[in-house]
C-alpha cells in the first residue's frame, strides 16, 4: 500500500430533527407504526404542493455555519427526477444548481496536527420512505412492502472534498462532524436509526501524484466502523488491481458487513442523469445578513472554541479539555458539576477515569451520561467531607448510581458506609493496635515514617473500612509524639 | 440533428414508457418538427434564465405538527396492501 | 327566462327577489343535465352543499382535474382511474364557503395537455352551439356546461388557453388572474408554472363575483399572492381614456381573416364608441412564446406525471411480475397518446446536459424575453387586445394557443370575451393586463362587453358583429 495514495471524499445524510416534515405538518417521530404519519402531501397525491418548514432551513443554515461555510444569499429548490417506488413524487425534492451552504471546512486531528478536509456544499432536500423486502436481499424478495413514514422528513446532505487519505482519517472526521452536528443540536445521528448515513467515494493514485485515479463509491455504510473497514477493504482491494495492472471499475460497490468485503452492485440505471430543474411548486429563499446573523446567534459554543477556554478557564490540561469537549453531553456535564464543586482537575479526573469507563460500555451510539451533574457533586462532596473514602466512592457507590439511580447519600446510609469520624469510637480500636505492634511503634518513633500507612491500615482493617484515614493518621501522631 | 428511433427508445426507458419501434419512429416524427422549430427559435438568446414566474420569497410555515391521515385513508386507492404497507412486486435494481 | 341559462348574478337577483329557491336552481341545471347530452360532465357530485354566502345557490361545474374530498377525480386520464382523493382543492372548499352548489366534474384533455377536445380520453364533449363539433379545450367540459346551461359559471385550470379557448368557441366569457391569485391547492396540473385557475362564466360580472370568492393567499400554495379582492367592478372609473395596444399584421399572419375581422370590429368600434386610444404594437415574438411555452409545459410534465406508477393509487398493469414491468405497464396502458409525446419531449429536452442547455433554459431565457417585452409594454399601453383564438374549431393551421399561451408564460391575467360569430359559432377577443391588475382589467371588459352586446344564449339569437 505505501506506494500509493488514498483520495477519499464523503458523502453524508442526515435527518434534522425537526417537529414537523419538511414540506408538510406531519410528526417524524421515528419507529411509529407503518404509514401513521403520511399525508396527501408527503404521499405526493395529485394536485397537493409543498410548503417549507423555517426550522429545516434553519437548522441547514446552522450546519453551514458550524462547518464553516459560505452561505447563499439567494437559493432554491430543484427537482431531482428519478423512479423508485419509495419515492412518492418519483422525484426528490433537493438542490443542485444553489446550495444553501457552501464552500466550508472540518478541522480534524491527524497524527500530532490537524487539518482541514473541504466541505463542498451542505444542502437542503426531503428524505425518502422505506421499502420492507420479504427476503434476504432486494433480488431474492418476491416481493416488497412500503412505508412512508419517513417520507419527507427533511435531510441535509453533506459533501466534503477529496481531501481524506485514510480510512482511519475518514472515520476520525465522521466522528468530529457527529459531535458538531450534536452540538448545535440539529439531528441525533444515530446511524443505527439511519439519522446519519454516508457514502465513501474512493480511489488511489500513486503517491507524489495530484491526477485522480479512478474512483468507486461505497453504499451501506452502518456504522463508523464500518465506514473504516470498508474502506480499508477498497484500499488494498484497488491497490491490488493496480499493481496487477488491471483497472479500476468506475461503479457503485456494497458493503457486505458479515463478510467484509465490497461487492459491485448491479447498476443498469444508476448513472442516468437526474434532468434537474427549478421546482415550480416553491418559491425562491433570500437570505439577508441580518436572518443569518440570527440564525448564527442561536448557534452553540462549538467544540473548538470550548476546548480552549476549558483550558484558559479551568486550568486544564490540553488533553483533558479534547477528552472533555468531545460530546456536548459531557462538556456540559463537566460544567455543571464544577457549578456546584469548584475544583475543576479533581472533577475532570472523574469523569474521564471513571464516568467516561460508563459511557464507553455503551459503544457508539451512547445514549449520554448515566447519572447526574448534582449526583456527582453529592459524591464529591462526601468524599470531601470524610463520610466516605475514594475507593468506597468508585467501587460501591458510583456504581448503584448508575445502576439504580439512587443518591450517593442514599445509597451511602442503605449500605451503611459512613466513615467512623468520631474520635471517641476510634480511641480504643487506635489503643488497641498500638499495643498489639509494639515493634512497628518502636520503629516509627525511631523515625521511620513509612510505618505510618501500616497502623493506619490495620485500624481500617478493625474497622471494615469505615474508619476515616486522615483522623486515624492524625489520632496515632498525637499518640506517639515524638 | 433529428431524433433518432434508438434515441426515442432510450428516452421512453427513462420515465418507463418501453416503446415498441411503431412507437418510437411515431414519436420521433412527433418530436422532431417541434424540436427544429425550437432550434431556430431559441438559438442566440442570452437574457438570464427565468426559473421562477412568480416573484414572491421566503414562503415558510412553521414546524408544527398536524394531524396526520388515518391509516384506512392513506392506503384506501392502493391497488394492493399487505401489512399496513403498499405492496409491490419485486424490485430488480437499485 | 328559464333558470337554467341565467348567469350567476340572475340567479343571485331571482333567488333574492324569492322567484326561485336555491334547490329549484339547482334542480333547473341538473334537469338540463338530463335533458341535453352533450357529454360536458364526467360525473355529476352525490351531494350539493348550498349556504349562505356570496355565491348561494349558485351551480358551479368543476374542471375534473380539481380535487373533491371523496369524489372520483382522473384529471381526465386513465391513469387515474377510480382514484378518491382524501382531500380537496383550496378552491373548492372557498367555493362551498359561499354557499356555491357544486354540480359536478366535467370533462377535459388528459391532464388538460391538449387544446383539441377530440383529444379527450373518456368522452367527447360537443359544442352546444352547434352538436357535433368541437367545443374546444382543454376545458371542453366546463365551457359545455356552461353554454348549454347545466351550471352558471365553471372553474378550470389554464395552462395555455385551456379555459379561453372553448370560452371563445362556445359564446363565454373564459378568465384567468395574475399567476398565483387563486390557490393551485388540490388542483392536479401537469405544468405548474405555467397554470393559473381560470374561471367560464356568461358575463363579466359573474366572473368579478368568483374571483372575489376565489382570491386569496393560500399557506397551502406557496406561490399565492397576498391580499384578497373585493369589490372589484365597483371601483373608480379610468381617469384617461384607455389605451389598447393591437397588432393587426402580426394578427393577420396567425389568424383567419373572419378571426381578425371580429376583433378588428371590436377594437374599432371601443376607438369610437368609447374613446379609447389605440396603438400599434409589436408582438415579434407570439411564435417564440408558443414554442417556450410548449417546452417548458413538456419539461414540467415529464417530472410532474411521472409519480403515475401504480404504487399507491390510480391505474395499475395487472400481473406484473416486476417493479420494472408494473412501471412501465402502468404507464403504457393508463397515459393516452398525447401525453406520452409530450412526457417524451420534456425528457429529452432535459435529459442530457446538452438538450437541457439547448432547449429547456433557452425556453427559460424566451420566457424573459417574453416577459421583459410585455412589461415594457405596460409603459406604452393598458392593455393588449388580440383574438383569443386563430381559427374556428377544428381547423389545425396555427397553433390555437398562439394568442393565449403568452399570458401563461408570463403569469399574466387575460379575459376572453365572445364578440360575434363566424359561420354561425362564437368567436371571441382577449385583452391582457399587467400583473396584478384584473380589477382594472374586469371593468374595461365589463364596458367593452355591454358594448358589444353579444347575447350569450343560443337560443337568444347571438348577433354577429
Amino acid at each position: 500500500m505505501h506506494d500509493f495514495e488514498a483520495v477519499i471524499g464523503l458523502e453524508i445524510h442526515v435527518e434534522l430533527s425537526t417537529d414537523s416534515k419538511i414540506f408538510c405538518s406531519c410528526p417524524t417521530a421515528f419507529g411509529a407504526e407503518v404509514n401513521t404519519q403520511c399525508c396527501p402531501i408527503c404521499l405526493g397525491l395529485p394536485g397537493t404542493l409543498p410548503a417549507i418548514n423555517r426550522k429545516a432551513l434553519e437548522y441547514t443554515v446552522k450546519a453551514g455555519l458550524a462547518l464553516n461555510c459560505q452561505i447563499a444569499r439567494h437559493t432554491w429548490f430543484d427537482r431531482k427526477n428519478y423512479f423508485y417506488p419509495d419515492l412518492p413524487k418519483a422525484y426528490q425534492v433537493s438542490q443542485q444548481d444553489a446550495p444553501l451552504c457552501f464552500d466550508g471546512y472540518l478541522e480534524v486531528p491527524v497524527g500530532e496536527g490537524a487539518k482541514r478536509v473541504g466541505i463542498n456544499r451542505v444542502h437542503l432536500e426531503e428524505e425518502v420512505g422505506k421499502s420492507l423486502h420479504a427476503g434476504e436481499t432486494i433480488i431474492d424478495a418476491a416481493y416488497s412492502l412500503l412505508d412512508y413514514n419517513r417520507a419527507g422528513i427533511p435531510l441535509i446532505e453533506i459533501v466534503t472534498e477529496p481531501d481524506i487519505r485514510s480510512a482511519e482519517e475518514a472515520q476520525v472526521f465522521l466522528e468530529r462532524l457527529r459531535n458538531i452536528l450534536r452540538y448545535i443540536d440539529i439531528s441525533d445521528c444515530k446511524m443505527q436509526e439511519g439519522s446519519l448515513r454516508c457514502d465513501a467515494n474512493i480511489s488511489l493514485r500513486p503517491k507524489g501524484s495530484t491526477e485522480f485515479g479512478t474512483k468507486t463509491e461505497i453504499k451501506n455504510l452502518n456504522s463508523f466502523r464500518a465506514v473504516r473497514r470498508a474502506l480499508e477493504y477498497e484500499i488494498n482491494r484497488q491497490a491490488g488491481l493496480l499493481r496487477d495492472g488491471r483497472p479500476v471499475e468506475p461503479e457503485t460497490r456494497h458493503w457486505d458487513e458479515q463478510k467484509g468485503v465490497t461487492i459491485a452492485m448491479r447498476s443498469k440505471r444508476q448513472a442516468s442523469y437526474y434532468r434537474c430543474f427549478a421546482d415550480p411548486d416553491l418559491v425562491p429563499i433570500d437570505l439577508s445578513d441580518e436572518w443569518i446573523g440570527q440564525i448564527e446567534g442561536e448557534l452553540p459554543e462549538l467544540p473548538g472554541a470550548r476546548r480552549r477556554r476549558f483550558i484558559d478557564e479551568y486550568g486544564l490540561p490540553e488533553y483533558d479539555a479534547q477528552v472533555l469537549t468531545s460530546s456536548k453531553e459531557m462538556a456540559d456535564f463537566f460544567e455543571e458539576v464544577v457549578q456546584g464543586y469548584n475544583d475543576p482537575k479533581t472533577v475532570s479526573n472523574w469523569i474521564m477515569t471513571e464516568i467516561l469507563r460508563y459511557v464507553n460500555e455503551q459503544g457508539e451510539e451512547a445514549e449520554g451520561i448515566p447519572l447526574t451533574a448534582t449526583g456527582l457533586v453529592e459524591l464529591l462532596q462526601l468524599i470531601e467531607g470524610g463520610v466516605i473514602n475514594r475507593n468506597q466512592a468508585k467501587e460501591i457507590v458510583l456504581p448503584e448510581m448508575v445502576a439504580a439511580g439512587k443518591s450517593p447519600r442514599q445509597i451511602v446510609k442503605e449500605k451503611g458506609l459512613e466513615q467512623i469520624s468520631d474520635t471517641s469510637q476510634l480511641e480504643g480500636i487506635v489503643a488497641s493496635v498500638l499495643e498489639a505492634n509494639p515493634d512497628v511503634v518502636q520503629d516509627y518513633l525511631g523515625g521511620k515514617d513509612k510505618v505510618m500507612g501500616f497502623l493506619v491500615g490495620q485500624v481500617l482493617k478493625a474497622t471494615k473500612g469505615k474508619a476515616n484515614p486522615r483522623l486515624v493518621n492524625e489520632m496515632i501522631r498525637e499518640k506517639l509524639k515524638r | 440533428m433529428p431524433v433518432t428511433k434508438e434515441e426515442m427508445k432510450r428516452i421512453g426507458e427513462i420515465i418507463y414508457l418501453d416503446l415498441t419501434d411503431e412507437e418510437s419512429v411515431r414519436f420521433a416524427d412527433l418530436l422532431n418538427p417541434v424540436l427544429e422549430k425550437a432550434d431556430e427559435l431559441l438559438d442566440g438568446l442570452r437574457e438570464e434564465p427565468l426559473r421562477h414566474i412568480s416573484q414572491l420569497r421566503n414562503r415558510l410555515r412553521e414546524d408544527e405538527v398536524g394531524i396526520p391521515l388515518p391509516k384506512e385513508k392513506v392506503l384506501a386507492n392502493a391497488a394492493e396492501t399487505q401489512d399496513g404497507c403498499f405492496r409491490v412486486p419485486r424490485i430488480l435494481e437499485d | 327566462m328559464t333558470i337554467a341559462g341565467m348567469s350567476v348574478i340572475e340567479i343571485l337577483e331571482g333567488q333574492g327577489r324569492g322567484e326561485f329557491t336555491p334547490e329549484e336552481a339547482l334542480q333547473a341545471h341538473l334537469d338540463k343535465i338530463e335533458g341535453e347530452d352533450v357529454g360536458a360532465f364526467l360525473r355529476l357530485c352525490p351531494k350539493t352543499s348550498s349556504g349562505p354566502g356570496l355565491l348561494q345557490g349558485v351551480p358551479v361545474a368543476l374542471g375534473d382535474e380539481i380535487c373533491m374530498e371523496g369524489v372520483e377525480t382522473t384529471a381526465g386520464s386513465r391513469i387515474l382511474t377510480g382514484f378518491v382523493p382524501p382531500y380537496q382543492a383550496a378552491l373548492v372548499g372557498k367555493l362551498q364557503g359561499a354557499g356555491a352548489a357544486l354540480v359536478g366534474k366535467t370533462n377535459l384533455t388528459e391532464f388538460g395537455m391538449s387544446f383539441d377536445m377530440d383529444d379527450a380520453v373518456f368522452q367527447r364533449t360537443q359544442n352546444p352551439w352547434r352538436p357535433g363539433t368541437n367545443p374546444g379545450g382543454a376545458a371542453g367540459g366546463a365551457a359545455a356546461a356552461v353554454a348549454a346551461g347545466q351550471a352558471a359559471a365553471a372553474v378550470a385550470a389554464d395552462t395555455g388557453g385551456d379555459v379561453r379557448i372553448p370560452a371563445s368557441f362556445c359564446g363565454l366569457v373564459g378568465f384567468v388572474p395574475t399567476y398565483g391569485r387563486v390557490s393551485r391547492y388540490g388542483v392536479i396540473q401537469h405544468a405548474p408554472s405555467l397554470t393559473q385557475v381560470g374561471l367560464l362564466a356568461r358575463q363579466v360580472g359573474d366572473i368579478a363575483l368568483l374571483l372575489e370568492v376565489l382570491a386569496g393567499e393560500d399557506p397551502q400554495d406557496a406561490t399565492t399572492l397576498p391580499g384578497t379582492l373585493s369589490d372589484l367592478l365597483a371601483q373608480a372609473v379610468e381617469p384617461k381614456p384607455l389605451r389598447i395596444g393591437i397588432a393587426p399584421d402580426i394578427y393577420r399572419s396567425f389568424a383567419g381573416g373572419d378571426v381578425c375581422q371580429a376583433a378588428a370590429n371590436v377594437w374599432q368600434r371601443a376607438a369610437e364608441e368609447l374613446g379609447w386610444e389605440l396603438v400599434e404594437v409589436d408582438l415579434p415574438w407570439l411564435e417564440l412564446a408558443q414554442i417556450a411555452r410548449r417546452l417548458i409545459a413538456a419539461a414540467e410534465s415529464s417530472s410532474t406525471l411521472a409519480r403515475y406508477d401504480g404504487v399507491r393509487y390510480g391505474y395499475r398493469a395487472e400481473d406484473a411480475q416486476d417493479m420494472r414491468e408494473l412501471f412501465s405497464r402502468t404507464r403504457a396502458e393508463g397515459f393516452g397518446e398525447v401525453v406520452k409525446g409530450e412526457m417524451l419531449l420534456g425528457t429529452y429536452i432535459l435529459g442530457d446536459k446538452a438538450h437541457y442547455e439547448a432547449y429547456y433554459l433557452q425556453a427559460l431565457r424566451a420566457r424573459s424575453v417574453v416577459s421583459k417585452s410585455l412589461q415594457d409594454l405596460w409603459g406604452e399601453v393598458d392593455f393588449v387586445l388580440t383574438p383569443t383564438t386563430p381559427e374556428l374549431p377544428g381547423k389545425r393551421q396555427a397553433p390555437p394557443e398562439i394568442f393565449t399561451g403568452p399570458s401563461n408564460l408570463a403569469g399574466l391575467p387575460a379575459i376572453s370575451l365572445p364578440c360575434g360569430l363566424v359561420d354561425g359559432l362564437p368567436v371571441g377577443v382577449q385583452l391582457v393586463a399587467p400583473a396584478g391588475e384584473e380589477g382594472r382589467l374586469l371593468r374595461a371588459a365589463h364596458v367593452l362587453e355591454r358594448m358589444i352586446g353579444f347575447a350569450s344564449s343560443r337560443n337568444g339569437g347571438g348577433q354577429g358583429a
